[in-house]
C-alpha cells in the first residue's frame, strides 16, 4: 500500500483487506508513531460521523413520514381518525405538554368560527333568495308593461276621482264649513269688579253666534269680538248673556238657558264645561 | 395495544433498533418524544430543538447499543431522559458559556449512565469538517462511508468518475483536507 494513499491504508485496516503482515505493521505504526495515530484517530471520527449522519437523515425521513403536520395531527385527533400509533404519540404528548392542550383548544375554536362562518353566510344567501324577486321575475315584469294611451273617457273618470279626493279633503280640514250658523246676535259684556281697577280688561260688546254643527255639540270657540257656540243639528239654545270678572279664572262666565259656564278664551273648538 | 412486543421486552426492541427497524423507531417517537421536547422547551428551547435532541438521543441510543453499553434490564424512559438532559446541558452550556442547572425531573435522572461528553461535542465538531468541504467531496465520503456498503467501483459509477482508481484518488485527497482539521480538534481535546 502506498503511503501517500493514507485514507486507502487505513480504511484496509479497518476493512479487514490487509494481509497479516500488514495488518501487524499498522498496529506497531500507531503504538510508535503518535501523528499516525492521530490521523487514525481522525479518521475514524470523520466515518464514525458520517454514519450518525446518515442514520440522522434516516431518521428526519421516518419522522416525518410517521407523524404529520401539527394541524393535520390535531385535525386527526379532532376527528378521530388517527391510527392506534399516532393516537397513543398525542394522548402522550398531553400528558407532556401543558401548551399542546392550549394548541387543541384554540384549533378547535377556529374550526368551530370557520364552520358559524360558512354557516352564516349560507343563511344569509338563502335569505336573499327568498326575499328578493329573482332576476327573471324581475325581467318579466319590465315585459308585462304596456304603454296606454289617454283616452277621453279615462282622462274624465281620474278628473273625477281628483276632484272628489280634493273636496273630501277641504271639508274635512275644514268642520265649520259644514256647519250652519242658525242665530247671529250681539250683548254686552257685563262686567265684574268693576271698582278693582284692572285697566284695559273693559269690554263691551260680543257677537254671540250659534252654529249647528253635525260634529260637535254645545261647543265653543271664543275671541274677544266673537262667541261661537256649537250645537247638535235641530236644537237650538235662547239668548246668550256673558259676564266678565277679570278676578276670576276663567275671566268668562256665559248663561245658556239658565245654567252657567265658566270659560276662557279659546281659538278651537272646544267643549262647554 | 401497540407495540405490545416491545412493551414486554426491551431486548426485542434493543435488537430491532439495533437493525433501525422503523417499528421500534415508532414505540421510541409515540412514547418518549414528547418528554424530551418538553424537558427542553422547559429549559429555553423550541420544539424543533427538542426534536433534534430526542433525534440524537437516539443516536446515542444506537451507539451505545453497538456498542453493548444498553443493558436489557434497563428502564429505557429514564436511559432516554438523562441522555436528553446531558445532550441538552451540554448545549446550553456551550451556547451560554456557564453551567445553567436545568428545570427537570430528578427521578428521571440515571446516574449510572455514562454520558461521553467530549464524544458527543466531537460529534458536532465532525459534522462542521465535514460541511465545509464541496459538495463532490461530501458525497463522495458519504457513498464511501455509509453504512450501506459500496465498492469503489459502483461509487464511481454512480458519482461521474472515470474509474474506481480516480474516485480512490479524489476520496484521498477530500479525507486528507477533512482529517487536517479533525486532527487539530482531536490535538485541541487532547484526545
Amino acid at each position: 500500500m502506498e503511503n501517500n494513499d493514507l485514507t486507502a491504508y487505513i480504511d484496509a485496516f479497518f476493512e479487514g483487506n490487509l494481509s497479516e503482515e500488514e495488518k501487524a505493521s499498522f498496529v506497531t505504526k500507531r503504538e510508535t508513531d503518535p501523528v499516525f495515530d492521530l490521523e487514525v484517530k481522525a479518521h475514524q471520527k470523520l466515518k464514525e460521523t458520517v454514519q450518525k449522519q446518515e442514520l440522522k437523515h434516516q431518521l428526519m425521513q421516518f419522522e416525518e413520514q410517521f407523524i404529520p403536520d401539527k394541524t393535520s395531527l390535531i385535525d386527526g385527533y379532532l376527528e378521530q381518525s388517527l391510527s392506534d400509533e399516532l393516537l397513543a404519540y398525542v394522548e402522550n404528548k398531553l400528558r407532556e405538554d401543558e401548551g399542546f392542550q392550549e394548541e387543541i383548544e384554540a384549533q378547535k375554536f377556529i374550526i368551530a368560527s370557520i364552520k358559524r362562518n360558512a354557516l352564516q353566510k349560507r343563511l344569509q344567501h338563502f335569505e336573499e333568495e327568498n326575499t328578493s324577486i329573482p332576476e327573471e321575475e324581475k325581467k318579466e315584469a319590465v315585459k308585462e308593461v304596456k304603454f296606454i294611451p289617454f283616452t277621453p273617457k279615462t282622462i274624465s273618470l281620474a278628473a273625477s276621482v281628483v276632484i272628489i279626493v280634493f273636496i273630501s279633503i277641504f271639508f274635512l280640514s275644514n268642520p265649520d264649513q259644514e256647519a250652519e250658523v242658525i242665530s247671529s246676535y250681539k250683548v254686552q259684556v257685563e262686567q265684574k269688579n268693576e271698582g278693582l281697577g284692572f285697566a284695559g280688561d273693559e269690554q263691551q260688546d260680543i257677537i254671540i253666534e250659534v252654529i249647528e254643527d253635525g260634529k260637535h255639540s254645545f261647543h265653543y270657540k271664543m275671541n274677544k269680538e266673537k262667541l261661537q257656540i256649537y250645537v247638535e243639528q235641530g236644537r237650538n239654545i235662547g239668548n246668550v248673556s256673558v259676564v266678565y270678572d277679570a278676578t276670576s279664572s276663567p275671566a268668562y262666565m256665559i248663561l245658556i238657558n239658565g245654567k252657567q259656564y265658566y270659560i276662557a278664551l279659546s281659538d278651537k273648538v272646544i267643549p262647554l264645561p | 395495544m401497540v407495540h405490545q412486543q416491545y412493551q414486554n421486552s426491551v431486548a426485542v426492541l434493543l435488537s430491532d433498533l439495533s437493525i433501525n427497524k422503523e417499528s421500534a423507531w415508532s414505540y421510541l417517537y409515540t412514547n418518549y418524544q414528547s418528554m424530551i421536547v418538553n424537558l427542553v422547551k422547559k429549559n429555553g428551547g423550541d420544539e424543533e430543538a427538542g426534536k433534534e435532541v430526542f433525534q440524537n438521543v437516539i443516536i446515542d441510543l444506537h451507539h451505545n447499543i453497538e456498542r453493548g453499553k444498553v443493558r436489557e434490564d434497563s428502564n429505557l424512559k429514564n436511559y432516554l431522559y438523562t441522555l436528553a438532559y446531558n445532550q441538552w446541558r451540554v448545549k446550553i452550556r456551550n451556547s451560554k458559556g456557564k453551567n445553567d442547572t436545568l428545570e427537570h425531573d430528578n427521578s428521571l435522572i440515571d446516574e449510572s449512565i455514562s454520558f461521553d461528553e467530549e464524544q458527543y461535542e466531537l460529534f458536532d465538531d465532525m459534522t462542521a469538517i465535514l460541511q465545509q468541504l464541496g459538495e463532490k467531496c461530501q458525497d463522495l465520503i458519504n457513498s464511501k462511508y455509509s453504512k450501506i456498503k459500496m465498492s469503489m467501483a459502483e461509487i464511481a459509477e454512480q458519482l461521474g468518475f472515470m474509474n474506481a482508481r480516480s474516485a480512490t484518488s479524489q476520496l484521498n485527497k477530500c479525507m486528507e483536507k477533512a482529517r487536517k482539521e479533525a486532527v487539530k480538534v482531536l490535538q485541541s481535546k487532547e484526545v
